[in-house]
This record gives structure tokens, sequence and C-alpha cells, in this order.
């Protein structure tokens, strides 16, 4: 009975293997061309259909697209933006978040609808407008201009506020004896419970802010305040013709620090996994 | 007497001091938000009343822009078909959260190499749009040699247009959303499933439940609040989307594949007509709102929290 | 105490940040107003080119920089040419400072703006240049309600690319393009072919790249066609003139089917792969495709009409200079201008990328002729030059682009006939036309 159990787990554990590698191949076709193409030739660029491995190596690739633009600039300002960003947002994101979640005050609902109307924004036209924001407060071409606006995060709020309204109510009675303050509270025992989600937000808020383009075009003008992806477009030409291999070896570059911060915060999902047992509590 | 007053006190000082520091959490997202999404927003709602041709100033011309959207013998075809193609590309979303919640589920369990999986999932969403659009051209090609249309011979059936039939154009775009866009969902889904406590699992198990009751009676009540928040956002995003319809069909073929918002690119940065396409998003933003309090209404009162 | 702490923090990190973004704006490098000690003056130049081309815009300056020890350039990439275009309007909008040069595209639309001095205000100046050297289609290029507003920089034309493989593995003469839409139809059909046999084309005869209004426009102009009046208020595509040539168009697709439907995002790819005979497209390009096909490639004039010339109506990016009250600003504004767009600087651009050399005796340039000894495919849009024709720059110039690629698309997947497509474009346009007023 017990063999056979295991038996029958060993089969599934065999389908969902196959399942999720077929899949997750047919997922990431894209990235592997983008991989294989970074290391091509220009004259191999365009075969059909495309040959994944490149007859000859082009190493060379990765040089010729460093050295194309300052991307060591480059990369520092996009480092500064994305952290910045990405710790602002986790700080006005879970205060807000978990007003809505645990708090009960007036205006909430409307407080929360005038929140969620904020992602209902087309930012093709809301540009001029922030662009005279911008000028007013004499920030265009520095780092406010591509931090400042980013500070706060509706999908975040909204997102952190469903994780904590699932967090047990007891948690805040048995804080409220201790006499904990609000902060506290929220610091030392709702955000340590909510390491995945917590995670989450920070990889969504440093991704958006590393693969923005419009906006740091449009509100920098300098090249030292410059970001990656305009660097990116350096090699994308309007009617001549974009060099293929170059541009995917930069872009196989710029795409590594998301990476990293994706490994490095998928571990909170397996941390997640192991301290559940706290959370029935 | 005294003890009603007393009471009445402490509600007063329980409310009063509960709202007050609400708003002070708050209060850095309302200050963020008002610089530089309120105000903004007004201005485009001004602007929609206005004929603006960047770069010259607005002129006020009342309700102008409006009636070209829904009485105009060019304007309303186009942009009530722009807001027909929009639902349809939304359709995509409850596919595109059935099969996130399912690769979820599955990147969930304590299998060995796991986690080499979880990045695969997520690669697409850091892949670069212009290498996207290059892959996506070719596995969509009309001719025998695209990727889709090699199955198919293979398989006897003949080859499709896919991107260049009008009809196929948007079915396909939306499956290349669903590639695009389940990254995101399956991080949150993975997220939100740590917060079902093991120990539930574990009873369930003990008490015989197989692995899709397991899944209906626990996994699926209480993931409830992140499947909800993944509906709002998705449903969002994808009446605001526009990258692949940018890089992919530029609206086409025929019109079949532009949406509000390109429709809204289209007025703003091909017909410079700012005041219009200003217009256009306030539209948008009605719409988008009516069916989100229409999701928080219908849906959201069902979650099950805490 | 912890709260306290996390507060000041954000406040003083709010206020951090929005004192040192005042004390970084305040000395804005606003393009030497003020003569510094050595009396260089600095210019901020915006330019929308990347790549190869962009180097060759950047060695340019860097050589203007050092032949000119009083004036320095600043240039920086900022986009492609509706990038650009935007960021200098939201500035002009918001009376931001703009730069005192750019190059853009649709240049002379600026005029309107006040933003921009008409550039014959330099050419006709002390310091001036004989215009009569450069091409009188690139001066119309570049202007606007009868006046001249920035200066002809980066041009091309568009060819056409054919595989001289494919045209000798289809019993075709190599050195024979066609010259005429007939033989272009000709050609198409031997090429286009089912090589697997499975049933289905895979090559190919004809495609034209996606800015198929131009090409289109093209057409228009060789068979008489107008494209807008002279007043401007309406455009004449729906001329029979016109008409005619949309249907020849729309029967390279249906009638004699050597053009695939709506497949003009993918032609350039087909044809790089050796999947496509001939494609229609800007030269340029020649360049890049020399470098990525491992089939030989052939250039060809734009195909005519039979026992006509063709026309070659120009596409490209221009200069402009943006108004100062600093005559200084605008005289070196000007000597930057002169270089950049001097017969030395035309050269070094015309043979570092696909762009034509804009003046009209470049083909005498003994330092072109060698180059063109090694890159012979690039001696055909210069001599095809001499068909070069402007379309005529008028507002509603982006509507209009819009309204003909759909006009296009509608004759090739047969959704309208083609004096039906382009009654409808032309309705859109007039109105928009109307609304620019």
């Amino acid at each position: 009975m017990l063999r056979s159990k295991r038996a029958r787990k060993t089969v599934f554990a065999i389908f969902w293997y196959i399942v999720l590698g077929i899949t997750a191949v047919a997922v990431m076709l894209p990235y592997i061309w983008m991989l294989s193409t970074s290391l091509k030739g220009s004259d191999e660029v365009f075969a059909y259909p495309p040959n994944w491995i490149p007859r000859t190596w082009r190493f060379q690739n990765y040089v010729e697209a460093w050295n194309a633009a300052p991307f060591g600039r480059y990369f520092l300002n996009s480092a500064v933006v994305a952290l910045a960003v990405t710790i602002g947002q986790l700080i006005t994101c879970s205060l807000a978040a978990f007003a809505f979640a645990r708090m009960e005050f007036k205006g909430k609902d409307v407080m929360f609808a005038l929140f969620l109307s904020t992602t209902m924004i087309s930012t093709q036209v809301t540009l001029v407008p922030s662009y005279l924001v911008l000028k007013t407060l004499r920030w265009l071409d520095t780092y406010q201009a591509l931090i400042v606006p980013f500070l706060a995060n509706a999908f975040g709020v909204f997102m952190m506020r469903q994780y904590f309204m699932t967090l047990p109510r007891e948690l805040e009675d048995a804080a409220k004896l201790d006499g904990c303050g609000r902060l506290r509270f929220l610091w030392q025992v709702l955000l340590p419970l909510s390491k995945p989600i917590v995670a989450s937000q920070a990889l969504f808020a440093f991704m958006g802010n590393w693969n923005s383009y419009l906006w740091p075009l449009i509100v920098t003008t300098s090249e030292h305040m410059r970001t990656l992806q305009i660097g990116l477009r350096y090699f994308v030409s309007q009617e001549g013709g974009t060099q293929w291999g170059i541009f995917m070896a930069a872009t196989v570059f710029v795409s590594v620090p998301i990476v990293l911060f994706y490994l490095f915060v998928q571990k909170s999902f397996v941390e997640g996994i192991a301290t559940t047992g706290l959370k029935g509590a | 007497m005294t003890a009603l007053a007393r009471q009445r006190g402490n509600w007063w000082h329980r409310w009063g001091e509960e709202t007050l520091s609400a708003y002070l959490f708050l209060l850095p997202s309302i200050v963020i938000f008002a610089t530089f999404v309120f105000f903004p927003l007004f201005f485009s709602f001004y602007a929609s009343l206005t004929h603006w041709n960047l770069p010259f100033k607005p002129s006020f011309t009342g309700l102008e822009n409006y009636h070209y959207l829904f009485t105009d013998e060019i304007g309303a075809p186009e942009f009530f078909r722009s807001i027909r193609n929009s639902f349809y590309y939304a359709l995509g979303v409850p596919l595109n959260m059935g099969i996130s919640l399912a690769i979820a589920v599955l990147l969930n369990q304590r299998l060995r190499g796991v986690s080499l999986f979880r990045t695969a999932y997520f690669l697409p969403t850091i892949t670069s749009t212009a290498a996207i659009s290059v892959i996506w051209l070719w596995i969509y090609h009309p001719a025998d040699y695209g990727l889709l249309n090699s199955i198919l011979l293979k398989l006897g059936f003949s080859p499709l247009r896919w991107l260049r039939d009008p009809h196929l154009a948007m079915p396909a775009l939306i499956l290349m959303g669903i590639w695009h866009g389940m990254g995101y969902n399956i991080v949150i889904f993975l997220a939100g499933l740590q917060s079902i406590p093991t120990t539930l699992y574990e009873a369930a198990e003990i008490d015989g439940a197989g692995g899709w009751a397991r899944f209906w009676r626990i996994t699926w009540p209480l993931l409830g609040p992140t499947t909800f928040y993944v509906l709002v956002i998705g449903i969002i995003n994808s009446l605001k989307a526009f990258t692949q319809m940018h890089v992919m069909t530029e609206g086409g073929p025929l019109g079949a594949t532009t949406t509000i918002t390109y429709y809204l690119y289209q007025q703003a940065f091909e017909n410079f007509a700012m005041g219009r396409a200003s217009a256009v998003a306030c539209v948008l933003f009605v719409i988008l709102f009516i069916l989100t309090l229409i999701q928080f209404k219908v849906v959201g009162s069902r979650i099950h929290y805490e | 105490m912890k709260r306290n702490l996390l507060l000041i923090g954000l406040v003083l990190g709010l206020a951090l940040l929005s004192a040192c973004g005042r004390e970084q704006s305040e000395p804005t490098p606003t393009a030497g107003a003020e003569p510094t000690e050595e009396q260089v003056i600095t210019l901020e130049f915006w330019y929308a080119l990347s790549g190869k081309t962009g180097e060759a815009v950047e060695a340019l300056v860097e050589q203007f920089n050092a032949s000119h020890p009083n004036i320095h350039v600043n240039a920086t990439y900022q986009g492609s040419y509706g990038e650009i275009m935007g960021k200098v309007w939201n500035a002009i909008y918001a009376e931001q400072t703009l730069p005192q040069v750019a190059h853009l595209g649709g240049a002379p639309l600026l005029g309107k703006t006040g933003a921009i001095v008409p550039i014959t205000d330099f050419t006709e100046g002390a310091n001036g240049i004989d215009r009569s050297q450069i091409y009188d289609a690139l001066w119309e290029y570049n202007s606007a309600g009868g006046q001249i507003w920035s200066m002809p920089f980066n041009n091309s034309v568009p060819v056409l690319y054919y595989n001289r493989d494919l045209f000798a593995a289809a019993g075709l003469d190599p050195d024979r393009p066609p010259t005429t839409w007939d033989e272009v139809i000709e050609y198409g059909q031997a090429l286009t072919q089912d090589t697997d046999g499975n049933g289905e084309v895979d090559q190919w005869g004809f495609n034209t790249h996606r800015d198929t209004h131009w090409y289109i426009s093209a057409m228009f102009l060789e068979n008489g066609a107008q494209i807008v009046n002279e007043e401007q208020t309406e455009v004449l595509y729906n001329s029979p003139e016109a008409v005619e040539m949309l249907q020849l168009w729309g029967d390279m697709v249906n009638k004699y089917q050597i053009m695939p439907p709506a497949q003009h995002k993918e032609a350039k790819g087909d044809f790089l792969a050796g999947k496509l005979g001939m494609l229609l497209r800007s030269c340029a390009g020649i360049p890049s495709a020399a470098e990525e096909v491992t089939f030989d490639l052939g250039v060809a004039p734009i195909p005519a009409i039979a026992g006509r010339d063709p026309v070659e109506p120009v596409g490209g990016g221009s200069l402009v200079i943006f108004r100062s009250d600093d005559q200084a600003i605008l005289d070196a504004a000007w000597e930057f201008v002169k270089f950049m767009t001097s017969p030395d600087g035309s050269l070094h651009l015309s043979t570092h990328s696909g762009y034509v050399p804009i003046y009209k005796d470049a083909l005498e340039w003994p330092d072109l002729q060698v180059y063109l000894e090694e890159h012979p495919l690039q001696r055909v849009p210069i001599e095809a030059l001499q068909y070069s024709y402007a379309i005529p720059v008028f507002p509603a110039l982006g509507t209009s682009d819009g309204a003909l690629r759909q006009a296009v698309e509608k004759v090739e997947l047969g959704a309208a006939t083609p004096q039906e497509a382009l009654n409808e474009a032309k309705a859109v346009v007039d109105k928009n036309i109307a609304e620019q007023q």
C-alpha cells in the first residue's frame, strides 16, 4: 500500500516534470533567441529558421556593446534610481496597505477608490502635465525626476492590502496587549509574516524602473543622467539597420541584474514555506 | 450617564485617533499621487475639453472632442471599434489567470529543481521587447516557414496568416500577451500560496482528500484575495495594453488590433491631437472605474479574508 | 521610537532630494549665456541618429570641437525622430530651455511655433552659403509656408534591393534589374515560387518595407498625381492617377500574386533571409544589409512607369537652429550647422552610413569616388537623386501617412476598392487639416 502510494507519487512527479519542462522551454524560446543572437555575427541573425547555436561565436559583441556607450554610468544611474524607488515604494506601499487592510477610518472606501483610480490613467496623455510639474519643481534632468514620481504605487498598495487582510486578526489583539504602536506592529509582526509579498513588490518595483524608457528619455537631457534602457536604444536605428548581435549582447547584460534580483527574491518564496507553521497560530 | 459619556469619549478617542493615524500612513502616497497623478489627471480632463495640438496652447471647445468620439461619422465608428477590440483583448485575462495559477501551484510543490523552472517562467517578463517582437514575428510568420505554420503543415493542416489575418490577429496577440504576462501572475500567485498554512494541507491529507479536492477546498478559497487582485489588475492592464499592438501589428490588419490605448496613441502621436487623445483617456478612465467597481461589488464581496 | 525615525527619515529624504534638485538645476548650462573667462560658447545639440550613423555624427561633432576652440558642442542622443520631436514640443509648450541646435525629422513643422530661426537668415547672411549647390528637392523638403526652416543633413530615397542569387536561379539577368513596374511584375512572377513543393508559396517576388505610405506616394507622383493642393487645404490622392497606381499595387498582390498581402513588417527579414526577391526600402539601410546578407546583394533605383522618369521622394532628417536673443550664440550655432552640412561633413556622413550626400556635384569628389569603388551599391541612390522630389510638408502629414498605409492595407486585403480606400483616406486627412487651422 505504502509502496504503491510512493510509486504513484513518483509517476506524478515525472508527469509534472515533463509538463513543466515542455512549457518552460516554450516560454524561454525568445530569451534563448536573445542569448544566441548576442553571440552571432550580422550575417547569421536573419536565417530562417533561426540557428539556435551560432556557427561562429562572437563574444566580441559584448565588448563592442559595452564600449558603444558609457554603460558604466548608465548602470550606476539605473541602479540608484531602481533601488531608491524600490525602497521608497516598499515604505509607502506597506504604510498605505496597512491602513487599508487593518484599520478602520472615515473615508476609507473613498480613499481606496482614489488610490486604485491612479492605475487607470493613460500615461500617454499625462506626459505633458507631468513634465510641467517637473519644470515647476525645477527637477528636469535630475535624479528626483526619475525617482520621486514613482515613490507611490497603487498596484503595490492593493497587492499588499490583499495579503495583509489574509493574516489573522488575533495578531493585533496580542500586539495591543503588549502596547505596541501600530508602526512597530507593522514593522515587527506584519511585514516579517509577509515576506513573499514584500519580495514580489520589491521585484516589480525594481523591474518596472529598470526597464522604463520613455519617461527617462523625456525628463533627462544630459548624458550623465541617462539610464540603461536609453543606452540600449542606441543600437536600434530607424532607417538604417539595427546591429542585432551587439544590441542583443547589450540587452543580455542589461537584464542580468534583474535575473539576479529575481533569484535573490525567489528565496523568500521557499523561506515562506518553512515558516508557514507560525502563521497558523 | 457618566458611563455613557465615558463610552462616547472612548469612541471618539478611538475613532478619531485611528482615522488620524490612518491618514498619516496614507500621507506619503497621497502627496506623490496628488502631484504626479491627480494633477496630471485634472489637467487631462481639462485638456479633453480643448482643441490642443502640441506644442501650441489649448483652446477651450467644450464637449467637441467627445462629440467627435461618440457621434462623428469618421470618429465614432473608429472609437467604438477600439472599445470592442479592447474588451476582446481583455478576454485573455481569465485564461491567463487559469494558466498562471496552474503553473504556480505546480511550482509551489517541493519538487527537486523546481526553482529552476520558477526562473524559466519568469524570463519572458524580462526579455526585451525588441527580441520578443523578432521571435514572435517568426513564430507567427504567415509563410510556411513560420514556426506555428511549419507545425500545422507537419500535422497536415494548411498554414494560417496569424497576425496578418484580420480575424486571427487579436487571438494571436492574446496568446502572446498570456506568454508575456504569465511571469508576473505566477510570482503573485506564488506569494499568495505562501499565506496558506501547510498544516491545513497536512490535515486534509490525513482526512484522505486527494490533490484535486485539496485544491478546491483549501487553495482556491484561501487564495481568493490574491486571485481577486490578479483579476482586477489584469483587467485594468489589458485595457491599457499597448506595446504588443505597437510592436507587432500597428493596430492592423484593417484596425482589428486597434485597442483604445492604441487609438489614443494614434490621436496623440500621429494626428498630434492631444485634446482628443485626452478625451479618449478620460473615457477609458471612466470605463475602467466602472468595471473595477463592478468587480468589487460582484466578486470582491464574496472573497473570504482571513 | 522607530516610527518617528522612519517618518523623519522619509521627510529628510524628500527634503534632501528637493534640495539637491535646486542646487543642480540652477546653473543649468544655459549655453554660455554669460561669457566665461575663455569666451567659449557652449552649444547643446540634440540628435536622433543611433548605431553606426550615430557614431558618424559624434565623430563630426568631435572634429568640429577640435577645429573650433571658441565653441564647444555638447551632443546628446535623444531618441528617434518621433521621440526627439516630442521632447522639443514638451519643452516649447512648457517654455523650458531648448537646445541651440537639434536634428529632427519633419523639422519645418516647427516653423509655425516661432521657436526656430528660418535657415535662410543664415544661408543668405554674411557667413552664408550658395544654396544652389544642394539639391532643390532637399530645400523643398525643408520648407513650409514658403519659408526654408531647416538645413538638409541626412537624406535618403527609396531604392529597390534585390537578391542577385535568386535572380540567377530564376533565369533573370542580375545585371539588369527591373526599371519599370511592368518589369517588376514580370520578374516577380519568375521569382515567386513554392520551393519545397508543399503547395504554399515560400519565396515571394516583391514586397516593400513597412513604411508603405512612402512608396505609394512615390508611385502616385510617378503617375503625375499630386499629394496635396497648392493651398494645402486638401489632399489630392483620390485622383484617377493615384487610384490607378493603388490599383497596380493591389494587382501585384491579388492579380499577379507576386507580393503577399499585409506582410510588410516581415518583408525586411524575409529579404535578408533570402526568401524575397525584391524589396523596396530606404537606401539608408544599404550598408547594414550588405553586412547581413549571405547572398549577392543588388540595388537599383525605384521602378518607374514605362516611358517615364522615376520619382524619388526624399526622406530623412534636418538640422534646426532655435531662437536666441544672443547673436553670438546664433552665429556659433550656424557655424556648427554649416560645418555639419558642408561638403566635408556630408562626405563623412555618406561614407559612414547609407545616407546620400546632399551636394549636386558629390559624384565628382575624389574621396567619394574612392569610397564608391569599394561600395558600388551606394552609387545607385546618389545617381537617383536627379529624380529627387519633395513631398510637401503640411501639418497633417502624420495623419496622412497613417491614412495612406491603411488604404494600402485595405486594398491588399480586398476590404475596399482603390477608389473607396483613397476616398476614405482623403476624408480623414482633410478633416485633420481643417482641425489644424
